[in-house]
């Protein structure tokens, strides 16, 4: 069997270029995509921003200070999925052997193509061309026998950004078998996938700074400092080896929601409303996807950035907001927040094998039809872990079609229409809307940055 | 206790009391035997496993009075293997010994004292019409549920006073069935009683109903049968022709199933019962496990029916119907909705439905007796 060839294509600055595309007054000038309060950080920048320093997960204070007349913008998500979908489309065009990453990246696994004449080239040519003459933004492509090739050389071919000025990037990078080590070599260790800042800092203590310095430590060394898996991981990546296949995409696994608050949360009221709100938009988007969840899971992350996750499994699959509600609410009241709650996440998994629909069930209201009801959320107790599996199963039964109904409203009428009374604040209904306000809370509200689960959605960010 | 008695009567005899026996039963050996007792010339058989407990009598030779305790199980299977004609059975000490001409089985006899004391079935406070009861049994026992641990409630079947008569109503939370006895209501107002639905199987299992089901009392010319029917406090018994089966009653209130019904449907299909029917079950070839649905496309003139299997294959099949509404594009469980179908007296089937994720209704032309109520599958397009 001869070599694969593989195409990593990555948008640049996609959500900023998108923004620069619906608005263009903005051309040319420095646009930063992301939240604007305290905690936000940046999610994309044009090349214009990036001038002055500015990058990706920089917190956006910082970015203000570097750049203070960039376009500040809240980021429209679902404009974004909008562009991606017809991205992804463009990709499924070239085979079906397509895993997307994020909303601007994926990877193509074109071995079986005819058109290899040139390894790979041409194709990745028309993969440009068509993103150029269709979507009006431009993408680099990385093209290599393995993932960590491909992801290597996209990132080679990139424009350039710096305090003289913005370079065009070669667009479409190859490297060729023999040629790997000599381009792996003198990167730095980091742009390896699996290392992230504190894997990087063991190293650098260790005087590994490079891809090649790994090559020349002993194995035994890396993986007594590393670990053994990781150690012997990173040395194969080191020597080029990487065996990872292209997997198409599967269904998300997991739908969920999570939320950094502006300041952190210690009122154990405030926090359940808030899941509440989480639980009440993945539910949703749980339901769109025609999914039922056997697993709910929370999150919480401290103030000391300490980090924690329940999770609970039922027997039956539920997809009623009320049921999925009593189980997150559960395992959050198991949760000690002493420490005081800086993000919170919700996401439901688990999901029931129903390729072909999900049987509706008959809504019985408030009436038990199994077993005995157990008392519910508010100022009653909250049920117990043991018994919030037959509360999840009665809530089901009786709330199944309302939640259908209030699904229907909400396409109708928006997402403001309807909602559990708990949402229900000063300014009216506040339901979570999947992607809103993803990037970190804005100025005003002090909702939190919220990012969407399921694979579609966020940015992996780490390396090949 | 002694007596002689033609096999197959024997057998049913032993068959019909046997269906209360569970057979495994854990709460001790008494309840997988079967009671026999010879007074005169009548035989008395008794299984039960407190639950459900059936009394069947019939006619025999008697020759001994006595009573005795059989293992229910095995006595029947001895009498079935045997040839036709009479076979004797005689109970001596501990053993029961069955003969039927130069076949001789002496099998141990259980104590009979430990065969539970039951009460004597009650006298019939209300009758219902065999042929009527069995056609509703049949359109509506089977959607009970059978989950016995999840939904209680649901493993009953509701009979409740509706009008001059009665209701029986069955649902599994996911298809409802309903049916109206007329004229044979005793129940009191706002009295109910919900039987479980595995004695209604038993009940329709006798012999009565099935004959009455296979030939309407209008045909046959004969007077129809009438099943009796008492109820307690906590037990229901009917009774009819020599067969009592009584059984324990679902404890509990029926959920408030009339709000389920939606109060209006703008769309309306009217489609031959025979055609329907046909084309559901032959494209439910193409469903590979019970929940691969069958969607449905509402349009003027026609429905297409599909069921689509990624590892299988496609079937589509249009046919010809009365449409009046907006297009639709609905899916069910192909079996809730065959079993809605056939259930559908009359050549004519009406499918009510609102919107592709709330309730539908497959009845009858006229309003009629039967109502049949079912929720979509919801399918990704």
């Amino acid at each position: 069997m001869g070599d694969r060839v593989i195409l990593h294509v990555d948008m640049d600055a996609f959500f900023a270029s998108v923004e620069v595309l619906d608005r263009p007054e903005l051309k040319g000038r420095p646009v930063i995509v992301g939240g604007d309060g305290d905690r936000g950080v940046v999610a994309a920048c044009t090349y214009e921003a990036r001038r002055f320093g500015v990058h990706s997960a920089m917190s956006s204070t910082l970015a203000k200070r570097l750049c203070p007349d960039a376009v500040f913008l809240p980021g429209r998500f679902s404009r974004y999925v909008e562009e991606s979908q017809k991205l992804h489309a463009i990709f499924r065009d070239v085979t079906p052997l397509v895993e997307g990453i994020a909303l601007d990246e994926a990877f193509l696994d074109v071995s079986g193509s005819r058109e290899l004449g040139d390894g790979g080239l041409a194709l990745a040519q028309r993969i440009r061309q068509r993103v150029a003459d269709e979507l009006h933004l431009a993408c680099s492509v990385g093209i290599g026998r393995s993932k960590l090739m491909a992801k290597l050389a996209s990132k080679e071919a990139k424009p350039r950004a710096d305090r003289v000025g913005i370079a065009a990037g070669a667009g479409i990078v190859r490297v060729e078998a023999d040629l790997e080590l000599e381009f792996l070599h003198p990167l730095p260790v980091r742009a390896l996938w699996g290392v992230g800042p504190v894997t990087n800092k063991r190293l650098e203590e260790m005087g590994v700074r490079t891809v090649g310095d790994l090559t020349r430590l002993p194995a035994g060394t890396l993986e007594r400092r590393l670990g053994t898996s990781l150690g012997r991981h990173l040395q194969a990546l080191a020597r080029g080896e990487d065996s990872r296949p292209v997997v198409p995409d599967q269904e998300a696994k997991s739908i969920g929601h999570e939320e950094t608050f502006a300041r952190d949360l210690w009122d154990p009221e405030d926090l359940a409303a808030r899941l509440t709100r989480m639980v009440d938009a993945s539910a949703s988007h749980l339901r769109r996807a025609g999914r039922g969840a056997r697993t709910v899971s929370i999150k919480v992350k401290f103030s000391d950035f300490s980090q924690l996750s329940r999770s609970h499994s039922l027997t039956e699959p539920i997809d009623a907001t009320p049921a999925l509600g009593a189980v997150a609410q559960a395992l959050l009241a198991s949760v000690d927040i002493n420490r005081g709650v800086r993000l919170l996440g919700v996401s439901f998994s688990g999901f029931a094998d129903e390729p072909q629909g999900r049987q509706l069930a008959f809504s019985w209201g408030e009436e038990p039809v199994g077993g005995e009801p157990v008392r519910g959320a508010g100022s009653e107790p909250l049920p117990s872990l043991a018994m919030v599996e037959q509360e999840a199963v009665r809530l089901q039964s009786s709330w199944g079609a309302v939640t259908d109904a209030v699904d229907e409203i909400r396409a109708r009428y928006g997402g403001s229409s309807v909602g559990a009374a708990a949402l229900m604040g000063p300014r009216g209904l506040q339901p979570r809307r999947r992607g809103e306000a993803q990037w970190g809370p804005s100025g005003t509200d002090d909702g939190g940055q919220s990012s969407p689960g399921g694979k579609s959605g966020g940015d992996d960010g780490g390396g090949a | 206790m002694k007596f002689r008695c033609e096999r197959d009567s024997l057998l049913e005899v032993l068959q019909t009391a046997g269906r209360a026996v569970s057979g495994r039963s854990t709460m001790g050996r008494a309840l997988n035997g079967v009671r026999l007792e010879v007074t005169g010339n009548r035989l008395l058989a008794v299984g039960t496993d407190l639950d459900l407990t059936i009394h069947i009598s019939t006619e025999v030779t008697g020759l001994v009075d006595g009573v005795c305790m059989a293992p229910a199980p095995l006595l029947a299977n001895i009498v079935k293997s045997l040839g036709p004609g009479a076979v004797t059975i005689e109970a001596e000490d501990e053993k029961i010994d069955v003969s039927l001409a130069r076949s001789q089985f002496a099998i141990n006899a259980m104590p009979v004292e430990d065969f539970p004391d039951l009460p004597e079935p009650e006298p019939a406070a209300t009758f219902l019409e065999a042929g009527s009861l069995a056609s509703a049994l049949k359109q509506v026992v089977r959607a009970a549920s059978t989950d016995e641990s999840g939904r209680p409630l649901l493993t009953g079947v509701l009979i409740a006073p509706e009008s001059d008569g009665v209701r029986l109503v069955a649902t599994d939370s996911y298809r409802l069935a309903l049916r109206d006895l007329p004229g044979s209501n005793s129940l009191g107002e706002g009295e109910q009683i919900l039987v479980p639905a595995r004695a209604l199987m038993e009940l329709q299992r006798l012999s009565v109903l099935t004959n009455a089901a296979k030939a309407p009392v209008a045909d046959s010319g004969q007077e129809a049968s009438q099943i009796g029917l008492s109820f307690g406090d906590r037990r229901a018994t009917f009774s009819v022709s020599g067969v009592h089966i009584s059984t324990r009653l679902v404890d509990g209130k029926y959920p408030d199933y009339r709000q389920l019904i939606p109060p209006s449907y703008p769309n309306q299909l009217e489609v031959g019962k025979d055609s329907l029917l046909e084309a559901l079950r032959r494209v439910r070839l193409l469903a590979t496990d019970d929940r691969t649905p069958v969607r449905l496309s509402l349009h003027a003139g026609a429905v297409d029916l599909e069921v689509a299997s990624q590892d299988v294959g496609e079937a589509k099949e249009t046919v010809d119907a009365d449409y009046r509404g907006d297009d639709l594009v609905i899916a069910f469980n192909p079996t809730y909705l065959i079993d809605g179908v056939e259930a559908v007296p009359g050549d004519v089937v009406i499918l009510e439905t609102v919107d592709a994720s709330k309730p539908a209704t497959v009845r009858a032309a006229d309003e009629g007796q039967f109502h049949y109520l079912l929720m979509p599958v919801r399918v990704v397009n």
